[in-house]
């Protein structure tokens, strides 16, 4: 929860989060170690000095170290976790379910956990159709998050409109998995295509209305793109991370993605998240909730950056997305604060 | 004859980033180069361990051929560091080999570069177009008035334009735009566009007029790609700098800034 001065309770989710680990022992040779430096870079870069962590922290951090930069010390009512698997640059994976449900076992109010898939695994693979019936018996996800460009058995990525996909999203829309958030954004790129390309997703929305793409990194690098599709499918949203840490680097940059995004999909689609641990939330807040945007851009786009618009991008619009009450929410937090005493789990 | 540095360097500064629309010389990606008798030898950088091989690969290639016509060049190694396939890219691009070739596993999926590389320059039109015109928006000129002019109407003063309007017997003064002009002209001979002072000035991407009740919409578009350069520009010389030239981690200029005009 995020109080202001004048005593708004500004109720926040964390959409975009993850528990990994990427330490040296879990490294796949070179891939592993090139993706967490690669990461370790953007950290460094975009994070106000005083917030850089240490690289061996930033490669492995624990449960604990994640509530407290989330609920205690973040304003973060809940997060959204966000697997990643990555099964050939980590031996057990970057932040696979299993490794996530950590986190959501030790705060099971707190926490929104969400599974993924990967067609190429087919009906049995550890990402295939089964499993995810599995983690909707074990977890009951209500949503995936999808990485098109993960590299698997020589192949280095898929498209969501693969044929092989379609089975994936018809079983989504049967469990009620209804929230298919896609990475669009930088650092990884499948040798072989144009992997920032988002054409794709503009045939999966059309063809399953039931469902909502959400477009993590707003599909930076290819922002024009995203705009437009994102403008023509209603069901199409834009998650902020990535986008966030620029505030404090390049606020001039932000504040024209901002407006961009406020003038192309309005102030109902759009979701913060910190990406933890890319950055922590805790600035982030800070610094989107005193923000605004510059006057030149508010005539030029027509659009404003209001308190209300704070609210929905800063926890309301995820909320409903997740079929959550935020002012239930908030009650039912309140009577359970964050204590860290040692007694929550350590990541393994 | 030995080449000589100054026009080796001339050579690397027509090599572009294809997705930054920036010579590889001004994103400070170029390390070392090293002249030894005939043959030239280029490291270089790229931001991140992930950079796209392929446009990875479009930028080895550029600067083969770019060196490579420099007078008493006879021989080019390039060396990409710091990216997920830089032994392959540097085995297949010193070994003359194309993209397909070098990747052959890959051969089923699009290696076509050509049509990658086209798509960037688009955007690179759209962009560069966007900052001249909202220059000339800035100073006064209308909608009309801006579709109208020719190459010829415009003069550059030092880095203002002189723009001619010619049914109102006007001259325009458009500030800080020598520059922007500058650019979207290479853009144009780029593309093939042409650049006779009879030609006009703002067409679309096939030279074909753009009509004032489109221009809107038009620049809604050129808007933003315009900004996610801009962006993209600036995220990848913070990557750079934060690795490699750890002295300027928390510089955040960028030559994506000529880009952004409020």
């Amino acid at each position: 929860m995020y109080s202001t001065i004048d005593g708004r309770e500004i109720f926040i989710i964390d959409a975009h989060t993850h528990l990994w680990d990427a330490s040296p022992e879990n490294q796949r040779g070179r891939l592993g170690k090139g993706w967490i430096d690669c990461f370790y870079a953007y950290h460094k870069n975009l994070s106000p000095a005083d917030k850089v962590w240490t690289l061996d922290h930033y490669q492995r951090y624990s449960v604990e170290d994640m509530a407290r930069d989330l609920f205690v010390e973040g304003y973060v009512d809940m997060c959204i976790l966000q697997s990643t698997n990555l099964f050939e640059f980590y031996h057990t994976g970057f932040n696979p379910i299993e490794r996530n449900a950590q986190l959501k076992e030790a705060f099971p109010e707190r926490v929104i956990l969400n599974g993924s898939f990967d067609p190429r695994h087919g009906e049995d693979g550890p990402l295939g159709l089964k499993a995810l019936r599995r983690a909707k018996e074990q977890y009951d996800i209500k949503g995936v998050k999808l990485y098109t460009a993960e590299w698997y058995n020589g192949s280095r990525g898929w498209k969501l409109n693969d044929p092989a996909a379609y089975p994936f999203f018809e079983e989504c829309e049967r469990l009620g998995i209804t929230n298919i958030h896609i990475h669009k954004g930088p650092t990884i790129w499948p040798l072989d295509r144009d992997a920032f390309d988002v054409a794709d997703v503009d045939y999966v929305a059309t063809d399953f209305p039931g469902l909502t793409f959400i477009v993590e990194h707003c599909g930076l690098p290819r922002l024009e793109d995203f705009c437009w599709i994102a403008t023509q499918e209603t069901n199409v949203w834009g998650g902020l991370a990535v986008v966030m840490p620029f505030i404090h680097s390049r606020p001039r940059y932000f504040a024209e993605v901002m407006a961009n995004l406020l003038y192309w999909l309005g102030p109902d689609k759009l979701t913060f998240a910190s990406d933890y641990a890319l950055w922590t939330p805790g600035w982030l807040i800070d610094r989107f909730v005193s923000f605004e945007l510059p006057e030149d851009l508010e005539a030029e786009y027509g659009v404003r950056l209001t308190m209300e618009t704070k609210e929905k991008i800063l926890g309301l619009n995820a909320a409903r997305l997740y079929g959550i009450d935020a002012e239930t929410k908030k009650e039912q937090l309140r009577a359970m604060p964050v204590i860290l005493d040692g007694a929550a789990p350590v990541a393994t | 004859m030995i080449p000589d540095p100054g026009e080796v360097h001339r050579a690397l500064a027509e090599v572009y980033d294809p997705e930054l629309d920036a010579p590889i010389t001004e994103l400070g990606f170029v390390n070392r180069v090293h002249i030894d008798g005939n043959h030239v030898t280029v490291h270089y950088t790229v931001p991140t361990f992930w950079c796209a091989p392929n446009f990875v690969f479009i930028m080895s290639q550029d600067i083969r051929t770019e060196v490579g016509r420099v007078p008493g060049v006879a021989q080019v190694t390039v060396l990409v560091h710091n990216n997920c396939m830089e032994k392959e890219i540097n085995f297949g691009i010193n070994a003359g080999r194309s993209f397909a070739e070098t990747f052959p596993a890959d051969i089923d999926q699009n290696t076509d570069l050509e049509a990658l590389r086209h798509a960037f320059t688009v955007k690179g039109f759209l962009a560069r177009q966007d900052a001249l015109i909202r220059r000339m928006k800035q100073a006064g000129a209308t909608d009309v008035v801006i579709l109208d002019l020719h190459i010829g109407d415009v003069h550059q003063q030092g880095d203002d334009l002189l723009v001619q309007v010619s049914p109102l017997h006007m001259t325009l003064h458009v500030r800080s735009a020598g520059s922007d002009l500058a650019r979207y002209l290479h853009k144009r001979r780029q593309l093939q566009l042409s650049i006779d002072p009879a030609a006009r000035l703002f067409t679309d991407i096939n030279g074909q007029p753009i009509a004032a009740d489109n221009l809107a919409a038009y620049l809604r578009y050129s808007r933003v790609a315009r900004l996610n350069i801009a962006f993209n520009t600036s995220l990848c010389e913070g990557l750079l700098r934060t690795q490699f030239f750890t002295e300027r981690q928390h510089d955040y200029s960028s030559i994506g800034d000529r880009l952004m005009i409020g």
